[in-house]
């Protein structure tokens, strides 16, 4: 690319059927740029401006505003990214200019992770405004950012944040080495990277915890997590995630304490009611009906005396036709969404009771196990646990009580040997810290949280 | 490859059979109570009260089935085993003991030894070890076709009614720990027809062995609860200078055997709290030296009543009292000559009674006239 009209002709013949392809004539050269990918309008006179040879350059290298632009594979690069490209007859011939602008969905709450108490700001699927919902929280230089391109047809980018002197290098190095053996064509969603790039593709449990909250993804940059942007994704992701991240909402942190750790209790005790309550009842009313007090056991015997169904098929069957109807609410327009799951469990389940082809007591079991779930903060670690279910309530139709402890006992095994970036999965309980209990089950006051200097997560090999 | 095995091992572990019986719930009649009377040509009729489910919830909801959720089969057989055997054909599920609250041993199967029955419960395995075992001084059919007046269902009310009352809670697993100690008799608590409907506690029946020998009332298996430290409250009226009083007692006791040249003798301590229930109002309870005489009374009572279970235990050589442990805790070396022959050593055991009553209510008096006290009321 040696002139001005040869870079002309390989943008006319890269682009020749870009009809959003733009070309702005300007004195003495042309700015070249995609519809809708740049900051409008345009100011001409700035544009103008940089056509000039500039008189003090900074050192190459350095991110710029301006960036020239040697090859043709450079010039193509800058306008898919987004670039405004100046062309002149002077050197530099082809120059671009970060002026990425358009159309964008604005900053608002996400609708995954609202709450009562807290910032309504969430991620958007601009990288830029994202680092900036970041940067404007974390006022400090320490904060890295690392850029990188995934995909070969989107060259989607992927930015990797940490605070250096808290994160551990390691950790940062992994990281980068993980990403780099990202090889697909498209990455559309942060979720393309998480599966590319977490520890064991086959557990059923996330070992990557994503959030669209910047304060959230602040708060783990602060305490030694790194984080990953991926632009067109709301979603940041964070590395390492262990158990724990999964049970605890923003909110814990900005409510009193006492409720808050009321609630965490809770929610472990009910992480139990939503993974093996079906399990129990099948094998509490098939093998070990002894573990029901005499009045209850004559109660249930009552109520399941006309259904045809075994407990175990009762309990399948329900559960699917309560994943069903989750399913559906969430595909069926918002609208509508709210009128089916009213129809769906009040109408079908009070006719099926009727009808008697389900027992009340396992309408009982089945809206706790669903309501159990929706303790769970992370929607991603809820999943799982709804999956289990079905394994674990096939187990206890086969084997009762002895059933269900091999299917817990499978999946805590599994958990132990979970790995999240070299940090064990059941941090801090396994491997101990007695630290690190403040801020599990309960959640201490800041007072006894903060620490300085900050603990490194321990990874182990 | 060895991981791969390892799991298609533990699948395989599913289709094993026999870890379990899998029983659906409305595949099983549920057993409530089990009763068993003597066939005075040999064997004996077993009966179970049955829960029927489906009248649960139609008796809960008022529909004017109340206290009708049981129903009671009955078969004749050599033993149980050969009678429950038999009862299974008549009932079209299969029978599940595990949540039977109670055992009624008729009196006279219990006379004639009911080791062969608990032999079956306790080698059988599907009732609870914590099986409730009682005795009725009729016929245990007839009490199990008792139907409750507010309870639900006859086991709630045999239950709830020795969780109230102070009365031996004997089980299974008790019972036959008592027939297997040396020198310890088994008691049970003593069940009857109420005629006011229902079932009626009226003391307590006392074996030897597992043979049936006497009974005692309610007082006396209230003594009895005082020796086995079970009793948790009584009324208890007794007569003062040509007046009554009412108290109420609890408290604890204190069991102390040692020898004394070679032999054993046991110092049976009850400190008794008291407090007045109701009197006639000729007491000056305000008078301290009136409220130790009160208590002196209440003391003689009771010590009196331990004297007289005592003198009737020892006159038949049964140590339901539970004072053999306490011997042979003393006298472990002892004991293993002493173990055999125990319930004779038993008749000449000297017993000192103790008693140590505190009254610590008197609750609000009121004045009769001619009777000058004060009319606050007053704690010590």
């Amino acid at each position: 690319m040696d002139s001005y009209a040869s870079a002309l002709g390989i943008v006319q013949e890269r682009f020749a059927d870009a009809a959003d392809l733009m070309l702005h004539p300007l004195e003495g050269g042309m700015a070249v740029f995609l519809n809708g990918l740049v900051e409008t309008p345009l100011d001409e006179r700035a544009l103008q401006r940089h056509l000039q040879p500039q008189a003090a350059l900074p050192p190459p290298g350095l991110p710029r505003f301006s960036k020239s632009l040697p090859d043709a594979e450079e010039l193509v690069k800058a306008l898919l990214g987004g670039a405004v490209v100046l062309l002149q007859e002077a050197e530099p011939i082809a120059q671009a200019l970060q002026l990425q602008g358009g159309e964008r969905r604005p900053v608002e709450e996400p609708k995954g992770e609202r709450v009562v108490r807290g910032p309504r700001e969430g991620f958007v699927e601009s990288l830029r405004t994202n680092i900036a919902l970041i940067r404007r929280r974390l006022k400090t230089s320490a904060l890295r950012v690392h850029a990188y391109q995934v995909g070969t047809l989107t060259q989607t980018s992927v930015n990797l944040l940490w605070l250096a002197g808290t994160a551990p290098p390691e950790l940062i190095s992994e990281v980068e080495r993980r990403l780099s053996m990202i090889d697909l064509d498209a990455v559309l969603d942060s979720g393309y990277v998480e599966d590319l790039i977490q520890d064991r593709w086959y557990s059923p449990f996330p070992q990557i915890l994503y959030t669209e909250r910047p304060d959230t993804a602040v708060a783990n940059l602060v305490e030694g997590r790194a984080l990953l942007l991926v632009d067109g994704s709301p979603a940041a992701l964070v590395v390492p995630a262990v158990l724990t991240s999964f049970m605890q909402a923003n909110e814990d942190y900005y409510d009193r304490f006492h409720m808050v750790s009321f609630i965490r209790i809770l929610r472990y005790i009910f992480l139990f009611v939503a993974l093996a309550l079906p399990s129990v009842y099948i094998a509490a009313t098939t093998f070990q009906s002894q573990i029901f007090p005499t009045p209850l056991f004559y109660s249930v015997a009552g109520l399941r005396e006309s259904v045809p169904f075994s407990a175990l098929l009762e309990a399948v069957l329900m559960e699917i036709v309560f994943e069903v109807m989750r399913e559906a609410g969430l595909r069926l327009p918002s609208a509508l969404g709210q009128a089916i799951s009213i129809v769906g469990a009040l109408v079908i389940g009070d006719a099926a009771t009727r009808a008697g082809l389900v027992s009340p007591m396992m309408v009982i079991v089945v809206a706790l196990t669903g309501l159990a779930n929706f303790m769970i903060p992370r929607y991603n670690f809820g999943v799982p646990i709804r999956l289990l279910r079905f394994p674990l309530m096939l187990l206890s139709g086969l084997l009762g009580m002895i059933g269900l402890g091999c299917g817990l006992s499978a999946i805590l095994l599994h958990l132990c040997s979970l790995k999240s970036f070299g940090v064990p999965y059941l941090t801090p309980v396994a491997p101990l810290d007695w630290r690190g209990l403040l801020d599990y089950a309960i959640r201490a006051p800041h007072r006894l949280l903060q620490r300085r200097p900050r603990p490194r997560l321990r990874a182990q090999r | 490859m060895r991981r791969l095995v390892a799991a298609l091992l533990a699948l395989a572990l599913l289709f094993v059979g026999g870890c379990g019986s899998r029983l659906e719930l409305n595949e099983q009649a549920i057993v409530g109570l089990i009763g068993v009377d003597l066939v005075p040509r040999g064997g004996l009729t077993l009966s179970v009260r049955l829960v029927v489910p489906k009248l649960v919830h139609l008796s809960s909801a008022g529909s004017g089935a109340a206290g009708k959720i049981g129903t009671v089969f009955s078969s004749t057989g050599e033993n149980f085993a050969d009678a429950a055997a038999k009862l299974q054909r008549r009932v079209s599920r299969r029978l599940l003991w595990m949540h039977a609250g109670a055992l009624v041993l008729s009196e006279a199967y219990a006379r004639q030894g009911v080791r062969p029955t608990l032999d079956y419960l306790a080698r059988h395995g599907e009732t609870s070890l914590d099986l409730l075992i009682i005795t009725t001084p009729g016929q245990a059919e007839a009490l199990l076709r008792r139907d409750p007046v507010i309870e639900v269902g006859l086991t709630d009310a045999v239950k709830r009614l020795a969780k109230l009352e102070s009365m031996p809670k004997v089980t299974l697993k008790s019972f036959l720990w008592a027939l297997e100690k040396e020198g310890e008799e088994p008691v049970t608590a003593s069940f009857m027809i109420d005629p006011q409907g229902g079932v009626l506690f009226n003391g307590s029946a006392v074996y030897r062995d597992d043979r049936l020998v006497r009974w005692l009332n309610p007082d006396e298996t209230h003594a009895l609860l005082w020796f086995w430290g079970q009793l948790k409250e009584e009324v208890i009226t007794v007569p003062i200078g040509g007046t009554r009083i009412s108290v109420t007692i609890h408290g604890g006791r204190s069991i102390r055997a040692r020898l004394r040249a070679g032999r054993p003798e046991v110092r049976f301590k009850m400190s008794v709290i008291a407090a007045v229930l109701e009197e006639d109002g000729l007491l000056e309870l305000d008078n301290v030296g009136v409220l130790d005489k009160v208590e002196e009374t209440v003391a003689q009572y009771l010590t009196r009543r331990a004297e007289r279970l005592m003198a009737l235990l020892k006159r038949e050589g049964l140590d339901s009292l539970r004072l053999a442990s306490y011997v042979e805790r003393a006298d472990p070396r002892g004991w293993v000559k002493r173990g055999a022959s125990w319930p004779k050593e038993f008749t000449q055991l000297p017993v000192q009674v103790e008693v140590n009553v505190s009254i610590k209510r008197t609750g609000r008096m009121i004045r009769r006239p001619g009777h000058p006290h004060p009319p606050q009321g007053g704690s010590r």
